[in-house]
């Protein structure tokens, strides 16, 4: 069964003062396989986590079609997709197991068996023991990985990130992009996640989309072909460097810093 | 698994914050006390501070009262008896007063935080309310509903019910966005996201304007009985007052004190009890 994603020639735009209209996206069109792994990188305020909401379905774009499998993604969000936000945003007053049910629960699955699959996510993200610490009683890399772990347990069809590592200090973040490459590779997820960091882009992704200064659009579509599965000794691979270097030419060729 | 992010060690819940005394040597004395310690010894202080300056004539004890002078005018009021019906008047006008601020209050500051325009339909009257003397609407409500217990209930209600909306209000209002957005990401409906985000979110602001509304409701029952009253805590402080019996009016305001503390304790009690997550 084929579940592409195809994204045709989107547009986003955000209303606002006078009636007016303030164009976040210019005209994206993208086609991400099932199971396949995509960056999205990009000057600051390109219109990245714009994008992703509309995928998301917490916003709505004003011209152009999103299929999913063939079915459109226009309108409400649903069970299909989950996002993994770049501060965790947990429920503070739900234990770590509790957040990771949490989809599962509002999606009316008898609560043993949200337990018992929170728990085996709680296992695969690497949390087992602190099921039931309270957010506020977790790190800053724990606290992400039941933000991912709430994600992946939906079993969405479509999992989205929009920075999640980034308020990580640099080797949290590293130690979580190898995770999250040994979690993908365990269950390949059809995922687009934002980032700024080109490394991160091009260790996590199977191509890398590079959009334009805002409003976006693809500029250039990077295939990042470095085998699978990964591990941190690709970081080395000559090629490695290379698609980092090619990544960061055409972003810093936009202009404006990321 | 790796652990090398796993440096966070929670506290054990119930755990208390007290202050742990560290090795006393090089920090000064006002350090190293036990701050309930210093809360009492203030206290003491001026109680005897208030004691003296009676006895040694500084100030007149016939405007102040004296602390054995409170005490025994305390030892009086018992003995007669009349502390029980003023307390039971008084109890009675404040827990139907509260009580009924807290059927009204908790669901309509949820609703009004929740759905906007039923904010933008009422804030009106509740912004013009809060921000009214409200005990000025005594004689009205003496008007409406004569001399008995019922307006003095309607006084403890007006006066509890705002800074509780108010607080619930807002508590609502200020529940995280992203939170928000979570819930909606999952597809769950409005109910559920009310219901899992929007309330256990709120939680502290209720808590915080019940504890408000604990002492805005006492003083509605002690104004309540300025009027047209022949007993209760009020009554007993009025009546006291125009006799020039400091003592009495003492130990009758310290009675409605010891009460506003009380409620306040339990619900701060309460308020640790269901929000154990905030260590
Ligand atoms: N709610 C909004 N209303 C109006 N304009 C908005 C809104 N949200 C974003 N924008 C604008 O849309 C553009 C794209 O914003 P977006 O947040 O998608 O950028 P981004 O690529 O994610 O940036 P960053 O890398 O800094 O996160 C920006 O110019 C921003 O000012
Ligand atoms: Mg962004």
């Amino acid at each position: 069964m084929s579940n592409t994603l195809q994204i045709r020639n989107v547009q986003v735009e955000y209303p606002v003062a006078d009636a007016k209209l303030f164009k976040a996206v210019e005209d994206v069109s993208l086609d991400i396989a099932e199971g396949e792994f995509v960056c999205l990188v990009g000057t600051s305020g390109c219109g990245k986590s714009t994008l992703l909401n509309v995928l998301a379905g917490l916003l709505q774009h004003t011209s152009g079609s999103i299929t999913l499998g063939g079915e459109s993604l226009k309108g409400q969000p649903s069970n299909r997709r989950a996002m993994v936000f770049q501060s965790a945003a947990l429920l503070p007053w739900r234990r770590a197991i509790d957040n990771v049910s949490y989809g599962l629960e509002v999606q009316g699955v008898d609560r043993k068996v949200a337990r018992a699959r929170a728990q085996e996510m709680i296992n695969l993200v690497g949390l087992s023991g602190h099921e039931q610490k309270f957010p506020g009683q977790l790190s800053g890399g724990m606290q992400q990985r039941v933000n991912l772990a709430r994600a992946l347990v939906t079993n969405p069809d479509l999992l989205l990130l929009d920075e999640p590592f980034a308020a990580l200090d640099a080797q949290t973040r590293r130690l979580m992009q190898e995770e999250l490459v040994r979690i993908w590779q365990e269950r390949p997820h059809t995922s687009v996640l934002v980032t700024h960091q080109i490394s991160e882009a091009v260790f996590l992704a199977d191509k890398v989309a590079v959009l334009t200064r805002g409003p976006a659009r693809v500029k250039e579509i990077v295939e990042i072909d470095l085998p699978r599965p990964r591990d941190p000794s690709v970081f080395r691979d000559p090629k490695f460097r290379a698609y980092e270097e090619r990544i960061w030419d055409l972003v810093v060729a936009e202009g404006v810093a990321i | 698994m790796t652990s090398a992010v796993e440096t966070v060690r929670p506290e054990k819940p119930g755990a208390e914050t007290g202050p742990v005394s560290p090795p006393a040597k090089g920090i000064p004395f006002y350090r190293r006390t036990n701050h309930r310690l210093i809360s009492v010894l203030a206290v003491a202080l001026f109680l005897i501070l208030w004691e003296v300056s009676g006895r040694v004539g500084i100030v007149s004890p016939f405007f102040v009262s004296s602390p054995s002078g409170v005490v025994t005018a305390g030892i009086e009021y018992f003995q007669s008896g009349l502390v029980w019906t003023d307390m039971k008047i008084s109890g009675l006008e404040f827990v139907i007063g509260y009580v009924l601020a807290v059927v009204v209050g908790i669901p309509l500051g949820l609703a009004m935080g929740w759905y906007k325009t039923l904010h933008a339909a009422l804030s009106p009257f509740v912004d013009f309310l809060f921000s009214t003397p409200r005990v000025a609407f005594l004689p009205l409500l003496i008007v409406w509903m004569g001399v008995g217990i019922a307006p003095k209930v309607a006084l403890v209600f007006i006066m509890a019910v705002l800074p509780l909306l108010m607080s619930v209000i807002s508590g609502v209002k200020t529940v995280d966005k992203t939170l928000l957005s979570v819930g909606k990401l999952f597809g769950a409906s409005q109910l559920t996201v009310f219901r899992t985000i929007v309330l256990p979110g709120s939680v502290p602001s209720i808590i915080a304007g019940l504890r408000v509304a604990v002492g805005t409701g006492l003083i509605g029952m002690v104004v309540g009985e300025l009027y047209a009253s022949s007993e209760g805590l009020g009554y007993r402080i009025v009546e006291a007052g125009q006799l020039f019996q400091t003592d009495r009016l003492f130990v009758a305001a310290i009675i409605v004190a010891i009460a506003g503390v009380l409620l306040s304790g339990a619900l701060a009690r309460l308020e640790k009890r269901l929000s154990a997550w905030r260590s």
